[in-house]
């Protein structure tokens, strides 16, 4: 008790302090801008700042800002109890109140949903078609952002066991018959899975040929630097690999061998798929990322739309355009300056 | 047939988790020791060796690596690996099988009989080879080994005019070396015997008939000046122990296609030397050639003797071309393919063994198809894909 009248004195106290900070600040600014200070708003304080303080950082949080502490810090130091000591919230004796007190709304959604089941059961309809459970198009949170959610919205620090059990439950809840306010208490705590959004759903991708055999295949092309390569990729194939007729030690070095492996590998496609592939130009390295960019092209018809998601945000399927920079005048190559002379 | 189908079921699933429920509930007990030990032989004695051990390591018992193998046959890649494995194990691959088949049901008294091994670069030319001398010396063989014929070639070491022959040069320090392994290797076969004929070095100096052979040798150790000669009498004393059945003879040369490319050695005023211009590379093609029995010879061609630009071809005709074909022939061809799949599953089994590769990701199968894909099936590559595991 007496800890937190301490902490709520010490709070006022640094609120204030800041208040007149920025008040003076303020001043200053609408002295420089040469605007009256009662007419100055947020908007011309923070171009402001963006002309004073300019800062190239990708993080808008982490730039410089100029804020009333209100918008900052809470204004108000929230005691959790009453006057006489009694705690609000119902759970507040377990440590983690907002966490127990939403595992705990889910376990009795699921009882009250459970027993309405047993109702319906008991009238003797005939079950309902399959639903498509939630489970299927929502992932749940994951570790950091379950610890960022308690941290910053309520200062809790939870434990990777407590997350374990999270997950569990959630899909426990999530496949059973939901009502409206089910599925909205269950949207807070997930975010819908990639599949959902189809990041390249084209006809043209999904398209094969098939030869004389009766084998599926498709070629693409790949290109790299100043490399090309035809790539053809044979569905239900064993893992022959053939590289402008040897296989794969066409290449000498580890790593162009590691360029050809990696789209295989990410798509677990390994001894499922032939390739054969002609390649031409370029270097060692140059064709070996031909290749690369050729084979997931060529993969894509024979893999889920998930992995096609994956592939092309890993950015396996783009065209990588670093290519030589030009030689420039005045200068020994591109960066290369010529030596310095002080006279 | 039995063990066969035994072995085939046991490899699949088991081969890689060793204490499995699976196993233990399989029916037979010979079945489940097959399971348990299947990337390895504990029968160290290659002349029981068969087809049934195929694909499976023996370790070379440790006085024999220190006898036959340490001084000048291992490399320093294999030393190495003798070291971190605290054992010299091969693996029994056919080509070896094979060889030592027709070995056992060979008629000695024919004359030689020539083998030309050949493969892809690292491909295990090498280990066929120690698999085969192992034998012969568990056979009580005398091995006269060449191990790098492309030494005669490159190490510059003193080169001198032969006494008997103008047009020819002599390599003192090579046939040193020659001679000093020879008598390691051999000295309990030798003891008994004696020279036939006198050899004459040069004026003041011969060597008269009826010392016995580790003399011979040792004159030629310490009088480097006349070590090809010497190289050259033992050459004809084998062949006549030979002929008279008191000795088998096995021939290794390794990388025989440097007989028929020109060297790098210099002497004064002379400009190029050709290999067929140096002594010792004439006298082995002497012995190649002789209608000795009891006598094998095991050479191979190699693409290392090659310059760095020019190592892709591997095929024995285009190694050593129109010349050495002629001169070779008769002879037998066996080809050293790389690693097929039950091969590699077994040297990953041993690496996974000896702890060469521990990173638990590589140890799945997922992992060993990965790391069979990155390595092309090639013995060497496959070793270093491991390295950083």
């Amino acid at each position: 008790m007496k800890a937190f009248l301490k902490r709520a004195k010490e709070h006022e106290s640094k609120i204030n302090k800041y208040t007149e900070e920025y008040e003076l600040g303020r001043k200053h600014l609408a002295n420089m801008m040469g605007i009256h200070p009662d007419e100055m708003t947020q908007e011309h304080i923070n171009e402001a700042i963006r002309y004073l303080l300019p800062s190239g950082l990708f993080d808008k949080g982490s730039r410089p800002q100029f804020k009333h502490p209100k918008d900052i810090l809470p204004l108000n130091f929230d005691f959790p109890f009453d006057k006489a000591g009694r705690p609000y919230h119902y759970q507040y004796y377990t440590l983690l109140p907002n966490y127990h007190c939403i595992m705990s709304e889910a376990a009795w959604r699921m009882e009250c949903l459970r027993e309405e089941e047993v109702r319906i059961g008991s009238t003797g309809a005939p079950p309902q078609e399959e639903m498509k459970h939630l489970s299927e198009e929502y992932e749940w949170m994951d570790l950091r952002t379950f610890l960022n959610y308690f941290k910053s919205n309520h200062s809790e620090v939870v434990q990777v066991n407590e997350h374990n059990r999270f997950v569990i439950l959630m899909t426990k809840l999530s496949k059973m018959r939901l009502r409206e306010q089910d599925v909205a208490f269950l949207k807070q705590f997930g975010s819908p899975k990639t599949s959902e959004i189809n990041v390249m759903d084209t006809e043209e991708i999904k398209k094969f040929y098939v030869n004389e055999q009766g084998r599926k295949f498709r070629t693409k092309n790949g290109y790299r630097k100043s490399a090309i390569a035809q790539v053809t990729v044979y569905a239900e194939g064993e893992g022959i690999l053939e590289i402008n007729g040897k296989g794969i030690e066409y290449f000498e070095s580890q790593y162009a061998r590691e360029q050809v492996l990696f789209p295989l590998v990410l798509t677990s496609s390994l001894n499922k798929v032939d390739v054969h592939a002609r390649v031409e130009g370029g270097g060692e390295m140059g064709q070996s990322g031909a290749i690369r960019h050729g084979l997931s092209n060529a993969l894509l018809p024979f893999v889920s739309q998930q992995m096609v998601n994956k592939l092309s945000l890993s950015g396996l399927l783009d065209r990588d355009s670093r290519v030589k920079e030009r030689n420039k005048p005045g200068q020994k190559k591109a960066r290369k300056q010529f030596q310095w002379r002080a006279r | 047939m039995a063990s066969v189908i035994y072995r085939i079921v046991s490899k699949q699933p088991s081969g890689y988790c060793i204490n499995s429920s699976l196993l233990r509930s399989s029916s037979s007990l010979k079945c489940w020791q097959r399971c348990v030990t299947t990337f390895r032989t504990e029968i160290s004695d290659p002349s029981e060796h068969s087809f049934d051990h195929e694909g499976q390591f023996y370790t070379i018992p440790k006085k024999d690596v220190q006898k036959i193998f340490m001084l000048n046959w291992m490399s320093p890649h294999e030393k190495n690996m003798n070291k971190m494995f605290q054992e010299f194990s091969i693996l029994i691959r056919r080509p070896a099988l094979e060889v030592m088949d027709i070995l056992k049901r060979l008629n000695y008294n024919y004359p030689l009989t020539r083998f030309l091994l050949y493969g892809e670069m690292n491909a295990g030319k090498k280990f066929t080879m120690t698999h085969i001398m192992h034998y012969c010396r568990s056979q009580n063989w005398v091995l006269l080994t060449v191990p790098w014929a492309n030494e005669w070639n490159c190490k510059r070491l003193d080169v001198s005019f032969n006494h008997h022959k103008e047009s020819l040069f002599d390599l003192p320090v090579h046939s040193k070396i020659l001679l000093e392994d020879f008598l390691l290797k051999n000295m309990s076969l030798i003891k008994e015997f004696t020279t036939s004929t006198t050899y004459e070095f040069s004026e003041h100096e011969a060597s008269e008939q009826g010392i016995p052979l580790t003399d011979l040798i040792s004159f030629g150790i310490t009088r480097m000046k006349f070590a090809n000669d010497v190289v050259g009498a033992l050459l004809k004393e084998l062949q006549i122990l030979a002929n008279n059945d008191k000795i088998k003879l096995l021939v290794t040369i390794r990388g025989i296609n440097s007989f028929w490319r020109k060297t790098g050695q210099k002497k004064e005023k002379v400009q190029e030397i050709h290999a067929q211009q140096l002594t010792l590379v004439n006298q082995f093609m002497e012995l190649l050639q002789s209608d000795t029995k009891n006598a094998v010879a095991m050479c191979s061609t190699e693409s290392w003797v090659n310059d760095v630009t020019d190592r892709k071809s591997y095929l024995p005709t285009e190694l050593m071309g129109k010349e050495g074909v002629d001169f070779l022939e008769p002879f037998l061809p066996i080809e050293v393919p790389k690693y097929g799949n039950a091969e590699l599953q077994s040297v990953m089994d041993y690496y996974i063994d000896r702890r060469w590769i521990q990173a638990p990701e590589a140890k799945t199968l997922d992992g060993r198809a990965q790391i069979k894909f990155l390595s092309g099936h090639n013995p060497y590559q496959l070793y270093r894909v491991c390295v950083p595991l």
